[in-house]
């Protein structure tokens, strides 16, 4: 027990000696790598929205909008890094969806890179069943939206976060995206309720719901194959390289992107003891099967 | 968000204050909890304590190092729950070591069921820890504060694994010469 006193006695250490011990050269290969992709991907965006025109819609302007008259849940930075992660809007070719965060959702449709829009409104997204109850005053502050097949579309919208845990809700449209249904999720099941980090879908049945770690390194990814009837976590486990500490390092996945039977799955690995961020990939050649590090 | 501004949300009774805190270091002190209870269950609990003992504490409480504040609390209702919830068993793979070691420094010093640490008690280890260049006491708190390996600490300090248990055990012979001159360990 006596070292048991010793250790307890260490515990008082003062703040600013153990902040002290938190500084040591910190690697930044793979923060900078993680920053140039996420660049890469926000210069690829608006130059397309350049190009398309689109943005005389000021897309980024309508969302915020509905934001501010929501007494700012999300800030315009928030929302700035949100739209680099591939949050709210959605482009694929000449299609472009975006996301209204209201109650109900609606959902900007263009398939001709903005030269014309329609509007949808998502049935049931005026309420979201969270925190054991159904809410009707729940603000919606991530979204992401896509498309599968040659109709389909899917939409995940989350809730307020709280104790490590988010609300989720998400939708499938097989006209795409006129008409919305909502499905079932892992939140409502009750099989897991972490902070969602990504979404897509591969087909109307087969989709994926990204989330942070949390109560383990991760990464944590709940898959469907019926359609929302049936969630589990996908097995995945770490690469070999990061196989010997379990708790040193620690995966965030993100939304997966699928072509056809293939996909893949950025997950940022974060190093716990030198703050250095890696990117991988997972990779499926078989429509989300099966997953392997790339 | 920053420290700062999550500290401000605490003081003005902004229950956003705890999601912010635990969006920014839910895992953090998870991990810190884990390393000591080795099981996570009783670690996420341990890190919804800390963050209701972080709302009563601040305000008046407003912390200078927000990070290693929130680390003291886990630690301490970490360690707290180890002894309610196990008895006499030390926890469970890199904890067990760590205290293992430090046997070798704590001769007749009380157990934790006859000394309470005090204030006084606070003053000697830090006094002890001001003593030891910086490089020394960040690995020796790497080390028994929070519990890393010591290929995990060789790594953050760009040291071979030997040096840094050569580090370890010179700094252990330096507590316990040190209790000793304070009246601990005779």
């Amino acid at each position: 027990m006596n070292a048991m006193w010793i250790f307890a006695l260490i515990g008082e250490a003062d703040e600013r000696y153990l902040e002290e011990s938190e500084r040591p050269a910190k690697r930044v290969r793979g923060k900078t790598a993680r920053a140039v992709l996420i660049a890469a991907i926000a210069a690829a965006v608006l130059a397309l929205a350049a190009a398309a025109g689109y943005l005389g819609l000021d897309i980024r302007g309508l969302i915020m909008d509905v934001f501010d008259r929501n007494e700012g849940v999300v800030t315009g930075a928030e929302l700035e890094q949100q739209l680099s992660e591939g949050q709210w809007v959605y482009l694929n070719g000449e299609n472009i969806a975006v996301i209204l965060p209201e109650r109900p959702v609606k959902i900007l449709l263009s398939s001709d890179s903005g030269e014309t829009w329609r509007e949808s409104t998502v049935e049931g997204s005026e309420s979201m069943y969270a925190f054991g109850e159904e809410r009707y005053d729940i603000l919606y502050l991530s979204g992401w939206i896509g498309s599968f097949g040659e109709d389909g579309m899917y939409l995940a919208l989350g809730g307020p976060l709280a104790m490590g845990s988010q609300p989720i809700s998400l939708f499938i449209s097989r006209d795409n995206g006129a008409t919305w249904r909502e499905i079932d999720d892992p939140y409502h099941q009750g099989v897991y309720r972490g902070v969602m980090t990504g979404v897509a879908f591969a087909t109307a049945e087969t989709g994926f719901v990204c989330y942070r770690y949390y109560e383990d390194a991760g990464p944590v990814v709940y898959r469907t194959l019926d359609g929302g009837e049936t969630w589990s976590r996908l097995e995945i486990a770490p690469p070999e390289e990061y196989a010997s500490d379990s708790y040193r390092w620690v995966y965030t996945p993100e939304s997966p992107v699928f072509e056809g039977a293939n996909g893949a799955m950025p997950v940022t690995v974060l190093d716990q003891v030198t703050g250095e961020s890696t990117l991988f990939e997972l990779r499926t050649q078989d429509g989300g099967l099966t997953w392997d590090w790339g | 968000m920053t420290d700062t501004e999550i500290i401000e949300l605490y003081w003005q009774r902004d229950e956003e204050a705890i999601v912010q805190t635990d969006m920014r270091y839910g895992p953090y002190c998870f991990s810190l909890a884990q390393r000591i209870l080795d099981c996570r269950e009783d670690s996420h609990e341990c890190v919804n304590d800390t963050w209701y003992r972080t709302w009563r504490s601040i305000p008046p409480q407003r912390p200078s190092y927000f990070r290693a504040f929130l680390a003291k609390i886990t630690r301490r209702l970490a360690l707290d729950r180890l002894r309610r919830s196990r008895a006499q068993r030390r926890g469970g793979g890199e904890l067990a070591l760590a205290l293992e070691e430090l046997g070798e420094c704590a001769g007749s010093a009380p157990s934790p069921e006859d000394a309470a640490i005090s204030s006084e008690l606070s003053e000697l280890i830090n006094c002890f820890l001001g003593s030891l260049n910086e490089r020394e006491r960040g690995i020796f708190l790497r080390r028994y504060f929070y519990v890393e390996t010591p290929e995990q600490i060789a790594e953050r300090y760009g040291l071979k694994r030997g040096n840094v248990s050569t580090i370890l055990s010179r700094t252990r012979s330096k507590l316990k010469s040190f209790l000793e001159s304070e009246g601990y360990n005779t």
